[in-house]
Formats: structure tokens, C-alpha cells, sequence
């Protein structure tokens, strides 16, 4: 008799087991089952906030790029890996684009620094500003970008966005730190840069740079590099 | 917590189902042994699958120009001529693959990789970049690593064979031997990230039914590919220009690119239904009021992964929240490339959702859990999907089939 109680015993035990197994395995499929986040790799991101050309099919079926940005501005050449002269390489996630305005001949400078930790994006800060200040005048601004193209009408305009103001007789432009745009639960930290090419009088070229950064991804809650206010 | 409603039980189940069939094998592989899938094939007639260094240079010019005619990026290979540069080899010494490099006017361009067998699809890689053997701070790491190896246990080191096992895995394999030049064993360096590998891992874990199933699925495939290389290889010709390789192609203009916000999925749809607001459903808000809208209505987590059988609901939703309760959107885990060719000829782009997703041609990164849009195909000697990825504003092509499972959204008003 005990020997049977014993067997009941253990074929409760297994039973339970089995569902416990069955349980914890259903769960963990479900879990695999979903779809995303799909973040963008490091190499997406780092030409993150540069305005990229758009793509169309030809009627033969090629691609055909549209490289014009917004009305006269257009993209010349490609993006580019890595940081360019007299910009340092903060970050090995480092890209530019260079941009013509076809009416008046100026040529603006958007650069795109990425970093995946918090501390790397404030030892960044840190170094970029001391350069700045050693190759230029570094004062704060603020820019209010006259609302994004594709917002709802019943949207509040788009609020002020603070920078820093960098002229030099190299490029002159703006700076911004933009934390975690994409999703608040992930790591992901930019300095971007949008200027004007040679010794400029920056608010003459104010409202390209404002196109230009309107063109890019959303800039909500960017702030100026924190050790240069 | 969301509860599911009845009529998404089956869906959901089903789902489950396919998940099971293709990851339980990963979920459940242990580490048998190649030894395992010969045994499989023991009785098939046995037949050279052995790819020539001229037969794969063929292969070379004939899609370096088909690349060039359907990749904006790699336009500038349009006429470009290819160079046999190296051979790679598999665990068991036998040739894995061949690079060639790809010369416009003098200038190196680029590399594509062909298989050295009709085992493997005919086209492994192609990029503007460099193989990691090519790299010779790599390649001096490495074998300072494998001499450091040898040296603790006595030994030298002799001349690397190259392996490719696979998709971005170069790997280095140097042979040990002792101070009469006797070979005593071999270390195996990883070249991309320079470091000593355990063989064992870098065989593939080959179990179970239905992997085995599915690898002869995916045989039959490249068998496919084959046949259909050697018909174009035919042709007198086989410098085929672009223009006459191109196949059928189908595409829709007009669907925007936007970039990942809040979850791919809502991205993604949000570019379909972008798509529809100029073309006849204008009400629909902008792209970030759009997205935020599809997220909640979808249900996406914070992190942004959404249930795939919650995608075509938020849809809904939000076409009745804007004055479409017509517009009708249904998952569809069965999806077959003729029906991708029928939406697309229809001119309705889709979310494509992926489970393990391959990496898209000339790209670097896998796709793995992820939806996107689908805005056209490619119906040549291999089966094409064009995308917008929600990583750029490009349009990008995936191997049709290159996962483990697909979930098409259909959107149809």
C-alpha cells in the first residue's frame, strides 16, 4: 500500500512538474514571439540627426535619389563616416554631410556624434567644449524652429530649443545634446552639429540651419553641451 | 493587463505553432555534429557540388551588375570588373567560398563573396568595405594570439588557411607543430574581433525534425538558385549587363521613410498609413503624432516590442479613430512571395514583421525581431523584398525567406 501511495506521490509530482515545464516554456515562447524593439544598430545611429536624401523608384525599376533636402538645399555627395576637420572624434560613431544652397552658394556642415553611455556622452561634453573654446567664440542661444513639417495642426508649436552658439573662422553653427530621443528606456545620447562652412555671420544663415535641423529627426528637448553654458 | 480577445486566440495559437516548429529545434539543439547531417544525405546519389574558381567569377561579373542596377549605394559598380582575390575554406578544409574584388576603372570598389559550393546560396556577401583578412593589423593580432597559443604549449605556428563559416564569421586557422615540423593540433582565431575560438562553437548545432526539415527546404532553394544561374550562365554572354538581368521587379513610390520611434512596428505602420494619407485618406496626423497614436493603440512596450497579432488591431483602430472604419488590416503568418507580388502590384504596402531576420543585401547588421515596410520585390534568380527598415531613409532588400518566421499586415482600404 505504501508503495502505491509512494507512486501516486511521484506521479503528482511529475504531473505538476510537467505543467510547471509546459508553463515556463509557453512563457518563454510568447516572450520570443514578440516583435521588436528593432532598435537601430550604432551605424543607423550615427548618421541619426544628419538630413538624408530620399529614395524613389525610376520607372525601369532602379533607385533614383532625390537629393534635394528642402527647396534650395540639397546634399553633396554622401554621408560620411567620421568626424571632419576641425571637429574632434568624440565618439567612434561619428558622421557628416555637407549641404549646398543652390541660390546663394554657402555650404553648410551638419555633424552627428553618437554614444551609448551617459558617461562617455559627459566626458564628450567636457572635451568638446574646452576645443571650442580654444579655436573659437562659445556663447548660448536659443533657437525657435517654426514647427515640424509633418505635425498635427492641433499640436502646440514647437517650444524653443536651447544651443550653444560656436563662431570661428573655420565653421560657425550650433550645438545641441539630444538625450534618449528615441525611447526613454534606451541608451542613446547625441551631440549634433549644424553650420555654416568658412568665417560667416551666423544669424544671416540662421534660418538655413533651422531648415536643415527641421529636416532632421526630432530635436524636442535637445540642450545646449552641458560644460559650455 | 491586456486581455486577448476570442477571435485572436486562434491567430495567437497558430503563431505559437510556427514559433514552436522554428525555434524549438534552436531552443532545444545541442551540439551534434556535422557528421549527423551526412549521415542524412548518405543516400542521396552523390554528385560534384564543387564550384569552380572561373564558374564563380562568372557568377561575380553577372551580379556585380545586377547590384549595381538595383542598389542606389552601389551604384558606381555599373561595368565593374572583379578580381579573383582569395579563397576560404570550411572546418574540413574544403573551399567555402571565393572573394573577388570589384575594380571600376582601376579602382577597388568593393569585394562580393560566391560560394565554392552548390550547397550554399550562390552569393554570400558583397560590401564597399574590406574582408577582415584584408585588414593587416587584424591579421598581425591574430597571429601574435595564435603564437602566444603555441608558444605555451611548446609549439609554432604555421601558414593561416582562411575559413568562412558563415555570414561575417572569418575566421583564421593556423596549424601547431612541433620542432621537427610535425603537426600537432591547430588554433582557430577569430578575425573580426581577434580572438582564440573553441571549435566546437563554430559548428552549427543540426537536430531535431524540423530543422532538418527545414534545412532541406532551404536546400531545394538554393538548388533553385543554382538552376537558375546556370541558365543565365548559358547565355553567350555571360557579362550580362544589367538592363537584361532585372527579372520582374514591382515597386510602390510614395511611401515615406521614417525613423524608428517608439517601436518598429508602430514605425513601420505609420509609413503605410503615411502612404495612404496621400493617397486618398488624408486625415491621418502627422509622422510623430502617428506613431505615438499606433504605439498606444498597439499596445508597444516601453522598450517598443509590440504582439504581433496586436499590429492589425492598432491599425484599425486608429484608421476608425481618423474616420476609416473601412480600411481593413489582417495578419497573415502564411504569407508566400506570390502574395507579397500581388500586394505590391496593387499598389498596398504592408507591414512586414520578422522573426530572426537576415541581414538585407550589402548590409552589415541582421535584422533579428523586427517589422518593416514593404514597398516592392525583386522575382529574379533569387527572390527579393524591398523595405523601408525604419534605420534610414533607403530602400533595402532582404532575401525572401531569410528568417526563421514572417508575419505580412496586410492594409487594404
Amino acid at each position: 500500500m505504501k508503495f502505491l501511495e509512494n507512486d501516486r506521490t511521484g506521479r503528482v509530482a511529475l504531473v505538476l512538474l510537467l505543467i510547471a515545464v509546459g508553463v515556463f516554456g509557453a512563457l518563454l515562447l510568447l516572450d520570443l514571439l514578440m516583435i521588436g524593439p528593432g532598435h537601430p544598430p550604432p551605424k543607423a545611429l550615427q548618421k541619426w540627426y544628419i538630413p538624408q536624401p530620399r529614395y524613389e523608384y525610376a520607372e525601369n525599376g532602379t533607385f533614383v535619389v532625390n537629393r534635394t533636402i528642402d527647396r534650395d538645399i540639397v546634399l553633396i555627395g554622401d554621408i560620411e563616416e567620421g568626424c571632419p576637420s576641425p571637429f574632434p572624434d568624440l565618439s567612434r560613431y561619428c558622421s557628416h554631410a555637407v549641404y549646398l544652397d543652390t541660390v546663394s552658394g554657402d555650404r553648410y556642415l551638419v555633424v552627428n556624434w553618437y554614444f551609448d553611455d551617459n558617461a562617455d556622452l559627459l566626458q564628450a561634453e567636457g572635451d568638446l567644449c574646452s576645443r571650442l573654446r580654444s579655436s573659437g567664440n562659445v556663447a548660448s542661444a536659443e533657437l525657435i524652429l517654426p514647427g515640424e513639417p509633418d505635425r498635427s495642426p492641433d499640436e502646440p508649436i514647437f517650444s524653443p530649443i536651447s544651443v550653444t552658439k560656436f563662431e570661428s573662422e573655420a565653421s560657425s553653427g550650433y550645438f545641441a545634446v539630444v538625450e534618449k530621443p528615441l525611447s526613454p528606456e534606451h541608451d542613446d545620447y547625441f551631440i549634433v552639429y549644424y553650420g555654416v562652412f568658412g568665417p560667416a555671420i551666423l544669424p544671416d544663415h540662421t534660418a538655413a540651419l533651422e531648415e536643415l535641423m527641421l529636416r532632421s529627426y526630432s530635436l524636442r528637448g535637445a540642450r545646449p553641451p552641458a560644460s559650455c553654458s | 493587463m491586456k486581455i486577448m480577445r476570442p477571435k485572436k486566440v486562434l491567430p495567437a495559437l497558430l503563431m505559437l505553432l510556427l514559433a514552436a516548429s522554428v525555434l524549438l529545434p534552436i531552443i532545444v539543439g545541442a551540439a551534434a555534429t556535422m557528421e549527423e547531417s551526412h549521415q542524412t544525405t548518405e543516400c542521396s546519389p552523390e554528385r560534384d557540388l564543387t564550384v569552380s574558381v572561373h564558374t564563380a567569377s562568372s557568377i561575380a561579373s553577372l551580379k556585380v551588375n545586377e547590384i549595381a542596377g538595383n542598389i542606389p549605394d552601389f551604384a558606381d559598380w555599373r561595368n565593374g570588373n572583379v578580381e579573383f582575390s582569395t579563397t576560404y575554406y570550411d572546418l574540413e578544409g574544403a573551399p567555402a567560398a571565393y572573394s573577388f574584388d570589384v575594380v571600376v576603372n582601376r579602382e577597388y570598389r568593393g569585394y562580393i563573396l560566391v560560394s565554392a559550393t552548390r550547397s550554399n546560396y550562390p552569393v554570400l556577401e558583397f560590401s564597399k568595405g574590406f574582408t577582415p583578412d584584408k585588414c593587416s593589423e587584424l591579421m598581425t593580432h591574430s597571429s601574435e594570439i595564435a603564437g602566444t597559443f603555441a608558444e605555451k604549449r611548446g609549439l609554432n605556428t604555421g601558414d593561416a588557411e582562411l575559413l568562412y563559416l558563415g555570414a561575417t564569421f572569418y575566421y583564421a586557422k593556423f596549424p601547431l607543430a612541433d620542432s621537427r615540423g610535425i603537426r600537432q593540433d591547430s588554433v582557430i582565431i577569430d578575425l573580426t574581433a581577434p580572438s582564440i575560438v573553441d571549435e566546437s562553437s563554430t559548428r552549427l548545432p543540426v537536430t531535431g525534425d524540423e530543422f532538418l526539415q527545414q534545412q532541406q527546404e532551404k536546400q531545394k532553394e538554393i538548388s533553385a538558385l543554382w538552376e537558375g544561374l546556370d541558365d543565365q550562365m548559358k547565355s553567350p554572354d555571360p557579362t550580362i549587363t544589367a538592363e537584361s538581368v532585372t527579372g520582374t521587379s514591382g515597386y510602390i513610390n510614395g511611401v515615406p521613410t521614417y525613423l524608428w520611434q517608439l517601436g518598429c512596428s508602430p514605425t513601420a505602420s505609420a509609413m503605410v498609413l503615411g502612404y495612404w494619407d496621400s493617397h486618398g485618406y488624408p486625415n491621418f496626423p502627422g509622422e510623430d503624432p502617428l506613431i505615438q497614436e499606433l504605439a498606444t493603440a498597439m499596445g508597444t512596450t516601453p522598450e517598443g516590442s509590440t504582439w504581433p497579432w496586436d499590429i492589425d488591431d492598432g491599425i484599425d483602430e486608429v484608421c476608425a479613430n481618423h474616420g476609416y472604419s473601412s480600411m481593413d488590416s489582417s495578419d497573415d503568418a502564411w504569407m508566400t512571395f506570390d502574395e507579397v507580388k500581388s500586394e505590391v502590384d496593387a499598389q498596398r504596402p504592408f507591414v512586414l514583421s520578422l522573426w530572426s531576420g537576415g541581414t538585407p543585401i550589402g548590409g552589415d547588421e541582421p535584422y533579428g525581431d523586427h517589422s518593416v515596410a514593404c514597398v516592392g520585390y525583386h522575382d529574379y534568380t533569387e527572390d527579393w523584398v524591398s523595405i523601408h527598415d525604419t534605420w534610414d531613409t533607403q530602400i533595402h532588400n532582404i532575401v525572401y525567406g531569410d528568417w526563421l518566421g514572417a508575419m505580412a499586415t496586410w492594409v487594404r482600404p
